[in-house]
């Protein structure tokens, strides 16, 4: 989103006398940030225009609604030390160790298949993606690349790989796939192997509306040949080569 | 393990805002670690809530981490006395619960801005910076942090009007 792009067809967005006063004026004004001189120009422009006025009150309405976010929340990243991650994995592996253990990344398919898969249609960009991708709070990371196609009828995904030292992220948007299903992102490597990003269980909704999927694999950036999602016995959804 | 690289991404992209909230709640640093802790493994156990693509994971984490912390101080302050939940004490819970909802959708909408328009956000309301020392920081001139600020809550307030719900209806 761009500022250009959103005052656009806001009808308050242009007071009745343009020159004296600029409306971007009042988000500093609501956020008490707007400099004494500044302040008292607006204010006297506000006292001859009510729907400068209504503006105003509405953005001193968010400024209120901002109160209820902890502060904590803007924070980005991990913590400064591993310890907790390492006792929740520490925690994790003994509860799993009771249970049926998973199975490790597999080899990918036979080439024929994902050949057969891509026929399906391959895009690189986002031109027909039928809802806008969320990419989660982190924020964009510079050098990803989009990935958006279509793989067995009815399923199609997006998906985000944001390099990183050695490893990537990926962020995927996977719809169509029945519910029920047991699948797993998979990061595609160009020796033909596979590494597991992330995995979960389809719901009826996610089939319908797509369902977002995170995760992180250890494959150098430059050696990913693509991303698939595929169940948990092997069956292939869909597979974007990058 | 899948299982796990979730749990790796949820600490990496979360694990500060999760660790400072606990902290700043509990005012103990072990309290809060325990409390980060059983919010990752509530996260492992329920993945799709992590992975449905509807609404605030973080949202979703900090409401965990809000209700364990709840959760730990009623039973530390239950422990001496065995005292039975009068009236009083669920009213609080329930202001407790409505404050939750509103900073989960208040924290989506802020999600779903621009990193530049949260940015200057950030600045200015949570850093309390002054228009100039946000124009420093961010290393754009003051009058685009004006502007952006004025997008930016414009932005929240459309985002808020839409889900409603907030008292922000029929003002987009």
């Amino acid at each position: 989103m761009t500022d250009s792009s959103i005052p656009t067809g806001n009808p308050r967005a242009g007071p009745p006398d343009p020159g004296r006063h600029d409306p971007v004026e009042l988000g500093a004004l609501a956020l008490g940030v707007l400099d004494s001189d500044r302040t008292r120009a607006v204010e006297a422009h506000l006292a001859s225009c009510a729907s400068c006025r209504r503006d105003l009150e509405d953005l001193i309405a968010v400024t209120d609604l901002l109160g209820e976010v902890p502060p904590e929340a803007l924070l980005d990243g991990p913590p400064d030390s591993d310890l907790v991650l390492r006792r929740t994995l520490r925690q994790m592996r003994s509860e799993t160790a009771a249970r049926r253990r998973r199975r490790l990344p597999r080899l990918v398919a036979a080439a024929a298949a994902v050949v057969a898969l891509l026929a399906g249609g391959v895009a690189i960009g986002r031109a027909t993606a039928p809802e806008p991708v969320v990419v989660t709070a982190a924020g964009p990371q510079a050098g990803a690349v989009v990935l958006q196609g279509e793989g067995v009828p009815g399923v199609s995904m997006t998906a985000v790989v944001s390099p990183a030292a050695g490893w990537v992220r990926v962020s995927t948007n996977v719809r169509g796939i029945r519910a029920g299903e047991r699948c797993e992102v998979v990061v595609l490597t160009r020796s033909g192997l596979g590494e597991v990003a992330a995995s979960w269980l389809t719901s009826a909704r996610g089939e319908r509306e797509g369902t977002q999927v995170d995760g992180a694999a250890i494959v150098a950036p430059d050696d990913v040949a693509g991303v698939a999602v595929r169940s948990e016995s092997g069956e292939e959804f869909v597979v974007l080569r990058a | 393990m899948p299982d796990e690289a979730l749990v790796h991404a949820v600490y990496r992209e979360h694990g500060r805002a999760m660790l400072a909230y606990a902290t700043r709640l509990l005012g103990d640093g072990a309290a809060a670690e325990d409390v980060v802790q059983e919010a990752l493994i509530r996260a492992w156990r329920h993945p799709e809530v992590l992975t449905n693509g509807k609404g605030s994971i973080r949202g979703w984490l900090l409401t965990v981490i809000r209700n364990l912390v709840t959760d730990r101080v009623r039973a530390r302050a239950a422990r001496p006395t065995e005292v039975v939940e009068t009236p009083g004490t669920s009213a609080v819970e329930r202001d407790h619960a409505d404050q939750v909802v509103t900073s989960v959708t208040v924290l989506e909408a802020l999600e779903g801005l621009s990193d530049d328009h949260r940015g200057v956000l950030d600045q200015i309301y949570f850093q309390g910076r002054s228009l100039g020392e946000a124009a420093s920081v961010l290393g754009i001139p003051a009058g685009t942090v004006k502007s952006r600020t004025y997008y930016a809550l414009q932005a929240m307030r459309r985002s808020l009007s839409r889900d409603g719900g907030l008292g922000m209806e029929g003002t987009a």
